[in-house]
């Protein structure tokens, strides 16, 4: 064809999150191969192709069926929350059904598919469609005899499509999630540009991925992705950092929460932030959460938190110890409390369930207490994917986010979700436990805040009813983030201690 | 067969919309609606024997001698 030389024109899919993993959407007039293994969620995506085209974009559809029924697809399709009946009496989605007979055919002779491609031409003409797919293309092998006549034929079929100029969806089966393309080597004649399904188990995890193989030569982005099928939703692929990068950065501060935190941040967060607080069990990240709610619910705005650990009782009952009345909170619409066991779902259900509360809701500041506890559930990639998905979610929408982290051990470093976390977000707050004088006392210390200048001291702090309280910053010790804490060498080191912030102290401070 | 059989032939070119409604893909292909049960045969005809088999119809008579030609 001549028309290697021309633009590639992109056709948006409309469906969510993949769009920005094809740069675009897919090439338009042109044929797409989704080869996936069975159960990969192939006709999934053909159908929400058509769907989504005709909700989105106002274009009609053509569903060629080889396997199942159109009535069967119905059904399934409307789980999906699309409702092919009332397509089809719009006039906007025509079924064409290449289903198998129940008697069979036999076939005694040379033939061709013309009837097909006729069939198709005449359904793409009743709707007026520019998209079309076929539904999967594989089953066609095994119904007629001698792979080479089929794959000649299919290349009729194909043709026919380019003729047409519609954009095509075409699935096909592959027998194993790492191996070649497709079965009956179908990549051969709709090679241009292939999307790969996977559904593979990763750490006894079950997780869908999407990899964009070739697009036409046209720039995509490369790699498995991870997405979820969503009830009355569809298809979801987990953004990444895809959304670009904003062009502006919000200058606007917001409070954190703890008054004693916010102004060793040098004034609280950055309205488009994502914040890290990450800490051992028992040192304060709950409350660092609850106190960030409180103080988004002080400025008149909608805060979701959710939280992985606790349940929605006992995470009133310990903010009410703080000093914080969640549910007057909650009747006034200023709070969302979201409590699930990360066990329940898969990490990309989570992240969906996410979204939709964000999108209902309508939040200006979202905690997530906490990330840890997601671990169990996740591999080291998922999380990953869901910490800067999430995380691009949120500031594309301006949404102020907390997350917290649990460190792995009671003093010193690190954690798994730290690792991936901390370069993901912009500003980090640490707590720790620090042993003093066989005693055991809590610091916090601001680790960074991206554009901004900050109290790089480690601070004291305590819990008492009214919350966190921070104190003054420890002085005459080194050694502390280490978890081994020693006396300063230097003019000031041989009072060795530091003195204690005293609780009259820290009220001044935190009022 | 004599004169008990009638035979409709469709251009599925001419009218697809038949061909969706006896949902044939391959051309050529041949439906016996009657007597049930029905039958489809597809690919051309020129192997009589296995037509005629498939078919359920009496088989030619003799290898040089055709019967209905297409």
């Amino acid at each position: 064809m001549s028309v290697a030389d021309e633009p590639v024109h992109k056709l948006p899919t409309g469906i969510r999150g993949l769009d920005p993993l094809l740069l675009g959407g897919l090439p338009a007039g042109r044929p797409t191969l989704v080869a996936g293994t069975t159960g990969s969620g192939k006709t999934v995506m053909a159908a929400e192709f058509l769907a989504r085209g005709i909700l989105t974009f106002g274009a009609a559809g053509v569903f060629v069926t080889f396997e199942e029924s159109p009535a069967d697809l119905r059904a399934n399709i409307a789980s999906l929350g699309f409702d092919v009946a009332a397509f089809e009496a719009d006039g906007r989605w025509a079924f064409v059904d290449a289903s198998a007979q129940p008697g069979g055919e036999e076939v005694v002779g040379d033939y061709d598919l013309a009837a097909l491609v006729a069939r198709v031409a005449h359904a793409v003409a009743s709707v007026g469609a520019t998209r079309v797919v076929l539904d999967s293309i594989g089953a066609v092998f095994s119904r007629y005899s001698g792979a080479g006549v089929v794959r000649r034929e299919l290349v009729r079929v194909i043709a026919g499509l380019r003729e047409l100029g519609v954009t095509a969806l075409i699935t096909a089966e592959r027998t194993h999630d790492y191996d070649s393309i497709a079965r009956f080597g179908v990549e051969e004649f709709v090679a241009d540009n292939v999307v790969l399904l996977r559904n593979v188990v990763e750490n006894e995890k079950r997780r869908r991925t999407i990899e964009i193989l070739k697009l036409r030569g046209a720039p995509h982005r490369s790699g498995e992705f991870s997405f979820t099928i969503v009830p009355r939703e569809g298809i979801s692929v987990m953004p990444l950092a895809l959304i670009s990068l904003r062009e502006q950065a919000s200058t606007e501060r917001v409070a954190l929460g703890p008054a004693g935190l916010d102004a060793m941040l040098g004034g609280g967060v950055f309205r488009d932030s994502v914040s890290l607080g990450s800490g051992p069990t028992g040192i304060g990240k709950t409350l660092v959460a609850t106190s960030f709610a409180a103080a988004s619910a002080a400025a008149g705005e909608r805060c979701l938190l959710v939280s992985f650990e606790e349940s929605t009782d006992q995470l009133h009952r310990n903010a009410a110890s703080w000093g914080l009345d969640l549910a007057a909170l909650e009747a006034a619409g200023l709070l969302r409390v979201v409590s699930e066991y990360p066990e329940v779902a898969s990490l990309e259900d989570h992240f969906v369930a996410l979204r939709q509360h964000v999108d209902t809701f309508g939040p200006r500041r979202v905690a997530i207490d906490n990330l840890s506890a997601l671990e169990r559930i996740s591999t080291t990639r998922g999380m990953r994917d869901f910490v800067i998905g999430f995380g691009s979610y949120v500031r594309s929408a301006d949404i102020t986010t907390l997350l917290t982290s649990s460190s792995s051990t009671l003093v010193g470093t690190e954690s798994v979700t730290e690792v991936h976390a901390s370069t993901l977000t912009d500003a980090i707050v640490l707590l720790r436990y620090v042993e003093l004088a066989s005693e055991v006392r809590r610091a916090v210390c601001v680790l960074k805040v991206r554009g901004a200048v900050h109290d790089t001291r480690i601070h004291e702090f305590r819990i008492d009813d009214h919350g966190m309280q921070v104190g003054e910053p420890f002085t005459g010790v080194s050694g502390i983030l280490a978890g081994s804490v020693v006396p300063s060498l230097g003019p000031a080191a041989p009072s060795a201690l530091p003195p204690l912030a005293r609780p009259q102290g820290d009220r001044d401070e935190a009022g | 067969m004599g004169d008990d059989h009638e035979i409709h032939v469709i251009d599925v070119l001419d009218q697809p919309e038949l061909a969706e409604e006896e949902r044939i893909l391959a051309t050529p292909t041949v439906i016996r609606l009657v007597p049930l049960p029905c039958r489809r045969v597809v690919g051309d005809l020129s192997d009589h024997r296995a037509a005629a088999l498939a078919l359920d119809l009496p088989p030619p008579r003799g290898p040089d001698q055709r019967g209905t030609d297409r």
